[in-house]
């Protein structure tokens, strides 16, 4: 059976407080998926409108990743993830999964503007359910209210969109000062970019003091470095609060 | 640090304070690091409110859900 493009986003499994968070939640599905069907791209946080009328935990963030699967691997994976959040979500959580193929989005361009709405707009989840049949996504939201569904079908529409988020974890290296060109050569990112938006020199050193962060654009993942003396230095958390 | 609204415990400095944070967490009897290493907005070397569990972000700033003082 030939394997299609899926995405698959979840969003508001904790509570304040809570043991773990989506984020973790998200790496287990994409760990399962890795170990008992195949290879998984890495994770995307996309962050969501901030607004009191919005009944988040702490920062009102959705989390997406995409793999290859068939039809029968599809319906395996949905009802792995649906029981999954439900054993591990906290018991004030409103969990919500969203989870398709990309080739049956009917109009993705419709579907990314779903997607920024939810950065700039208080939306409802029954919208979220007309949106998702039309698009051909399985949508689901569970105990409480259930409005976790909004996030995950904007995460899977931002990761669509392909220009926004971070991704998830940072990366350490043994050394502090690295080329351009031997980094790239790493595959730890599929680009590195400037801030400023100037070529990037490949026999430049960058300077590394603690890690490396991506951030998620035109569907790659890019690692941002900004000038430092003679040298670059990667963008940092402080930096990417707005990714 | 904080101005209260209602129940609610707003940090008065924004985001970006990030030295005014780490003092508001010196002196917080509740202090506990996100769970997620994602969402720390800062360094983890000293304590700082912007990357505890019990913050919630706003537009402006974050609303602390749990500060005692020391």
């Amino acid at each position: 059976m030939q394997r299609y493009k899926t995405y698959i986003a979840i969003d508001d499994t904790d509570e304040l407080g809570y043991y773990t968070s989506t984020g973790e939640i998200c790496e287990d599905i994409k760990e399962h998926i890795e170990r008992y069907y195949t290879k998984t791209t890495s994770v995307t946080r996309h962050q969501l409108l901030l607004h009191e009328e919005i009944n988040y935990t702490s920062h009102n963030s959705s989390m997406c990743f995409t793999t290859h699967l068939n039809e029968q691997e599809l319906q395996e994976v949905k009802e792995f993830v649906v029981d999954y959040v439900s054993q591990k979500s906290a018991s004030s959580s409103s969990p919500g999964i969203c989870i398709g193929y990309e080739k049956d989005i009917d109009d993705r361009y419709a579907l990314i503007n779903y997607g920024l709405s939810a950065k700039k707009r208080v939306l409802i989840k029954e919208n979220a359910f007309v949106v998702a049949k039309s698009q051909n996504l399985f949508l689901k939201g569970w105990k409480n209210e259930g409005n976790g569904v909004i996030g995950a079908l904007a995460g899977v529409a931002l990761r669509l969109y392909g220009n926004d988020g971070r991704i998830k974890g940072k990366i350490t290296l043994d050394k502090e000062i690295i080329s351009v060109k031997e980094l790239l050569s790493l595959r730890l990112f599929d680009e590195v970019r400037l801030i400023n938006c100037d070529p990037v020199d490949e026999n430049t050193s960058v300077i590394v003091k603690e890690y490396l962060k991506g951030v998620y654009k035109e569907h790659k993942s890019v690692l941002l470095l900004e000038k430092y003396g003679g040298f670059y230095k990667p963008l940092v958390r402080e930096d990417l609060q707005e990714y | 640090m904080f101005y209260t609204e209602g129940a609610n415990h707003i940090f008065k400095y924004g985001k970006k304070s990030y030295v005014k944070a780490m003092e508001a967490a010196s002196t917080c009897k509740e202090f506990a690091l996100d769970k997620d290493e994602d969402e720390f907005v800062t360094s983890v070397e000293q304590s700082s409110c912007y990357n505890c569990l019990y913050r919630r972000w706003s537009v402006e700033s974050f609303t602390c859900k749990q500060r005692r003082f020391k």
